[in-house]
Parts: C-alpha cells; sequence; structure tokens
C-alpha cells in the first residue's frame, strides 16, 4: 500500500516536471513569435551594425537550437536577463515585489475560502433559509459583476464618500482592506456555488440517508460523510483559484495601485521589458503547476480510491 | 440507551398477535414547488396507507416503479413525516421525542449496496460507527460486536480495512447488513435489496435474510418489484399501485387467489414455472442450483 502511494506520488511529481518544461519551452517559443528581439529593443531605424552587434551580445546570431539550450541552462540558473527600465536582474525585480503580491492574495483567498466555502454550505444544508437564499443571491453577484467595477465602486464609497480607507498604495493595513475584498469577491463567489452544488450531492446521497436512518447526529454526517466526499471539487477550484492569484491579482493592482507583480506586469508590458515580462509569466506557470501539484497530492490523502485508480 | 455487548439477542417467535410497525391511514406528498403531471395523476402521493408487520414475520412490499414502495420505507424508517395518518412501532404512536429510539430498532437495507457506503471510509469504521455515536462504547466492545456482525452475514475480518470500492455488490450488501445487525434491531427495512446484484448473488442475500429472520427473530419489510423473491421469502404480501394498497393478505391468498387486476396482470409477468417453485418449495432453497444454502460465499 506504502508503495503503491510512493508511486503515484513519484508519477505526479514526474507530471509535474514535464509540465514545467513544457511551459519553459512554450515561452521560448512565444517570445520568439512575438517578433525580432532586436527590432523590439533598438526600433526599426537600427543600423545593421548595431543590429549584428546586438545580435551577438544576446546570441541571437547562433542555432535555435543552441539558443534554446542556453535559456534553458539560464532558467535553471534563475538568470532571466537584464531589465531594460530597472537595469537590474529580471528576476530580482520580480522577487521584490512578490511578497506584496503574497500579503495580498494570502488576505484575499483567505477571506474567499472562509466565505465562500461556509456559504456554500449554508445554501446547500439550508436552502430555504435567509443565509440560504443570502449566499446564493450573493454568490450569483459575486460572479457576475467585475473586479474593476466592484474596486471603482468599493474606492467610491468606502474611500471617498465615508472617508474611511485609502484609495492607493501600500503604506499600512488600511491599504490592503479595499483590494483584498475587492479580489476576494469574486473568489468567494465560485467557491461558493461549487461548495454548494458539491455538498448538496453528497447531502442527497444514499450513505447520507444510510447514515440518517442509522441515528447519526447531523453534525456527525455533515462532518464525517459530507464534507469529505465533497472536498475533492471544492480543493480543485482552490487550486485553481490559487494557482491563478500571482497573474488574477493584475486588474485589482492596477486600479489600487498597488505596488505587486500584477502593476509590474502591466507597466512592464507597457515599456516593453520583455526579461521582466517573461520573469513574470514564468513565475505564474510555476505557481499555477505547484498548486496544481499539491492539488493532485491532496486529492490522494482526502480521498483514497483516488490512490488505486492511479495505479 | 445500553446495548448488550457480545452476540447478539436471539427473539422467539410471534408471541403476540400485535404488529410491531404500522401504518394507519398514512397520506404523503412529496412537496414540490409546481405540481408535476405525474402527482396531478397521483403518481407519487402515498393515499390512506394501512400496513402492519408482524412481530418475527417477513411482510412482502410490491408494486410498479413509482407506485410509493420506497416511499413506504423511509416513512417506516423515520427519516420522512406522513402529512396525514399515524405509524405505531410496537404499539406506541412514533413521535419526534421517540425517532432516535426507534431508529435504532429499526435499520434500513438499501437498494444499491456500494451506493449505501460512503466512499471514503474503510468498512470496519462505517460498521461500528453508530456504536461509538449512539452508545459511547469502548472500541474493544465494539470489536465483538463487530466480530458477531461480520461473522453473521459470512464476512471474513479481512474486507474490515477496505474501501467501499475494493469489495464486489454482494460483500457490499453483505456489509449494510452487517451494518444493521449491529445495533441489533428488531425490524429490518430492506428497499429492493437484491435488484442490484446478479442471480447467485440475489440468492446468496435473500438465504442470508431469511436465515436471520428465523435465528434471530427479526421482523423484514421486503420491498421489491421482483414476484419470485417476495414469493420465497415472505408470509404476508402488500400490493401497491400508484401509492394506494390494491391488495393485501398472506401469501398464499394474494399470489394464488389474486382479486385485482393489476395483481394479476403482475403474477401473469412472471414465468409460471419459476413462480410455482418458490410457492410449491417454500422451506426450500431459494433456486440457486450452484450455491449450497447456509454457506454464503463470499465473491
Amino acid at each position: 500500500m506504502r508503495r503503491n502511494a510512493h508511486k503515484v506520488f513519484a508519477s505526479k511529481i514526474a507530471r509535474a516536471l514535464v509540465t514545467l518544461v513544457l511551459m519553459v519551452t512554450s515561452v521560448f517559443i512565444l517570445m520568439r513569435c512575438a517578433g525580432d528581439p532586436v527590432t523590439v529593443l533598438l526600433g526599426p531605424d537600427a543600423t545593421p551594425d548595431m543590429r549584428a552587434a546586438y545580435s551577438g551580445e544576446l546570441g541571437l546570431d547562433r542555432p535555435i537550437l543552441a539558443q534554446y539550450l542556453a535559456y534553458l541552462h539560464n532558467v535553471v540558473r534563475g538568470s532571466l536577463g537584464v531589465s531594460y527600465v530597472y537595469r537590474q536582474d529580471a528576476l530580482g525585480v520580480v522577487l521584490s515585489h512578490l511578497p506584496l503580491t503574497l500579503i495580498l492574495t494570502c488576505c484575499a483567498l483567505t477571506l474567499a475560502g472562509v466565505t465562500g466555502i461556509a456559504g456554500g454550505i449554508a445554501a446547500a444544508v439550508f436552502p430555504a433559509s435567509i443565509v440560504g437564499r443570502a449566499s446564493t443571491i450573493a454568490s450569483v453577484v459575486g460572479v457576475c459583476v467585475p473586479s474593476f467595477f466592484l474596486a471603482i465602486v468599493l474606492m467610491l464609497v468606502f474611500s471617498i464618500h465615508l472617508n474611511w480607507l485609502p484609495t492607493g498604495g501600500a503604506e499600512s493595513w488600511r491599504n490592503l482592506v479595499l483590494p483584498a475584498v475587492t479580489m476576494a469577491a469574486a473568489s468567494s463567489a465560485v467557491l461558493a456555488r461549487y461548495t454548494r452544488v458539491a455538498v448538496r450531492e453528497s447531502l442527497d446521497s444514499r450513505y447520507v440517508l444510510a447514515a440518517f436512518a442509522r441515528g447519526i447526529p447531523f453534525r456527525r454526517i455533515l462532518i464525517h460523510h459530507v464534507l469529505p466526499n465533497a472536498a475533492a471539487p471544492i480543493l480543485t477550484i482552490l487550486g485553481l483559484l490559487i494557482g491563478g492569484a500571482v497573474t488574477g491579482s493584475t486588474v485589482v493592482e492596477t486600479v489600487f495601485s498597488w505596488p505587486g507583480i500584477g502593476n509590474l506586469f502591466v507597466t512592464s508590458v507597457g515599456s516593453r521589458d520583455v526579461p521582466v515580462v517573461q520573469a513574470i509569466v514564468l513565475l505564474a506557470g510555476t505557481a499555477m503547476i505547484m498548486t496544481n501539484l499539491a492539488v493532485d497530492l491532496g486529492y490522494t490523502w482526502l480521498d483514497p480510491r483516488s490512490k488505486s485508480s492511479e495505479t | 440507551m445500553t446495548l448488550p455487548i457480545g452476540p447478539a439477542r436471539v427473539r422467539t417467535a410471534p408471541a403476540s398477535p400485535e404488529p410491531i410497525l404500522e401504518l394507519r391511514n398514512v397520506d404523503f406528498c412529496y412537496r414540490a414547488p409546481r405540481r408535476s403531471a405525474a402527482e396531478v395523476l397521483g403518481g407519487s402521493r402515498l393515499r390512506k396507507i394501512n400496513m402492519s408487520i408482524g412481530r418475527g414475520k417477513a411482510h412482502g412490499l410490491i408494486g410498479e416503479s413509482g407506485s410509493g414502495k420506497s416511499t413506504i420505507a423511509k416513512l417506516l424508517l423515520g427519516l420522512t413525516a406522513p402529512q396525514a395518518g399515524q405509524i405505531l412501532f410496537d404499539g406506541e404512536l412514533l413521535t419526534p421525542n421517540r425517532l432516535a429510539a426507534f431508529r435504532l430498532r429499526v435499520q434500513p437495507v438499501f437498494q444499491n449496496p456500494l451506493d449505501a457506503l460512503n466512499p471514503v471510509t474503510p468498512i470496519g469504521k462505517q460498521i461500528v460507527a453508530p456504536l461509538l455515536v449512539n452508545f459511547r462504547m469502548r472500541s474493544s466492545d465494539c470489536q465483538a460486536r463487530l466480530a458477531a456482525a461480520i461473522s453473521a452475514v459470512g464476512l471474513s475480518g479481512e474486507i474490515l480495512g477496505k474501501l467501499p470500492h475494493q469489495i464486489s455488490g454482494g460483500q457490499a450488501q453483505r456489509v449494510n447488513i452487517a451494518r444493521a445487525l449491529i445495533l441489533d434491531p428488531e425490524v429490518l427495512i430492506c428497499d429492493e435489496p437484491v435488484s442490484a446484484l446478479d442471480m447467485t448473488v440475489q440468492a446468496q442475500i435473500l438465504n442470508l435474510l431469511s436465515d436471520l429472520r428465523e435465528s434471530r427473530g427479526l421482523s423484514l419489510l421486503f420491498i421489491s418489484h421482483d414476484i419470485r423473491s417476495v414469493a420465497y421469502l415472505c408470509s404476508e404480501i402488500t400490493v401497491l399501485k400508484r401509492g394506494s394498497i390494491v391488495e393485501s393478505g398472506s401469501r398464499d391468498q394474494v399470489l394464488l387467489d389474486p382479486k385485482t387486476d393489476y395483481m394479476k396482470s403482475l403474477l401473469r409477468a412472471v414465468p409460471n414455472s419459476e413462480l410455482g417453485v418458490e410457492m410449491a418449495s417454500r422451506s426450500t432453497p431459494y433456486s440457486q442450483p450452484t450455491e449450497p444454502r447456509h454457506v454464503p460465499a463470499q465473491r
């Protein structure tokens, strides 16, 4: 049994590594498809001598396979080039913005996780109650309202009319409230909807009916029967939300001038800072792959059936 | 609440004619936002149901799909309440206050055995859960009852650590029966317990239920659309059609001298030779040429 579990873990990790290599390769191909880097750097008016000098400096005069291997080597070493704007290591620039994005996404996802899962369970267990109906309506509204619109509404109400919270920046915890709430709203709504469906499905199952008939109290049925069986779809959605959080905060960070990776991404695209954009894309892709790996490993812990189905 | 530790009680056959479980003038209708066509036609509604299960007897409930058989099972298990009428257990009216104690004395066995087991919990834990929760028994005491319950249904201890998807349908139904027996109930409500199983396993489960009824003095409500298995197992039969009882009586009355066209048409649908075998040899095993009786084999 333990050997089977090790095999499952090893195969999942191997799959994640292959995906990582594919993602890195895709980034290489897409960067080459985006246009000639020399033209991007020097502009269309550059002389042939300047172009040749830059091509040699960037290694673009070498065969494509050699360029690819050099690129892979640099990625493994964590060297993704020098930012054209900051004149520093691109990865270093991205990593310096990472803590603020992590703070924002952690707060938003914690808020979304608590409200979304609790709201979804309430809507499934008490569908006709005020709490259940309110949760269902709130989740529909949360999914429908775009985050940039909600951000502006919150700003108007809490920053401009009530003057309780600042409109932007990252000076104190008060700056964090509005971006975190905005980011959490959509995630919470999605989580609540999936949780409601998963819990309802589990509640309607025969094993829950059998548990009721055996005189097992409802709270125990909910904890031991319903939630473990409803956990897999909730974990999947949670994984997608966490994986996408690095780039998912782009709109919110821009609207609230939060100096995180999302904001950096928008400004880097605007200033054609290719190394920084490349570093952010690789970081976001890696975050998604790692989260998926964690979710896959979480499945085997939550649902023992997945262990035997994989072997 | 206490539960004797060790092997189950053996109840002697019916000392009193008073039924153990009874439905009196029960009406029931599923609440729906809008009335469906089936409801308008009376498809999902029970009307004036009067039915009783004798102590230590096996009572069969037959009828077509949608006639209300499973709804009666839910009512008798206290999983839903009637809109009118009464449910009596042991001569006493079943009220919400008595429901917890009632559920320990009346246990279900459902149709699809694998669906009735929690997919992520090992079999052993599922069987002992009611003892741990309702009686706060120590684990060592549970083990004695667990061993008795699984041996009563012909399973070995190896199955206890497995998950439901690792066992067969026949084993799963035995686990369901063991899970019901561990509480030492007086009544088993079997809602189509063999319809999802293949013929050989059906025979094993029917023989097991018959043996348990005889050895423990269990009362059975056996719900099925298969007249042959009802004929084999039950001494009393009730026939349901579109939520109303159309015929009720002893097995011989209902099967040999049916009063309604509906029952006659149900009987016509069964090959005469097959039903004849069950009728003529009630004390002999349910037709299973390859399976010796009293030795329920695991699949």
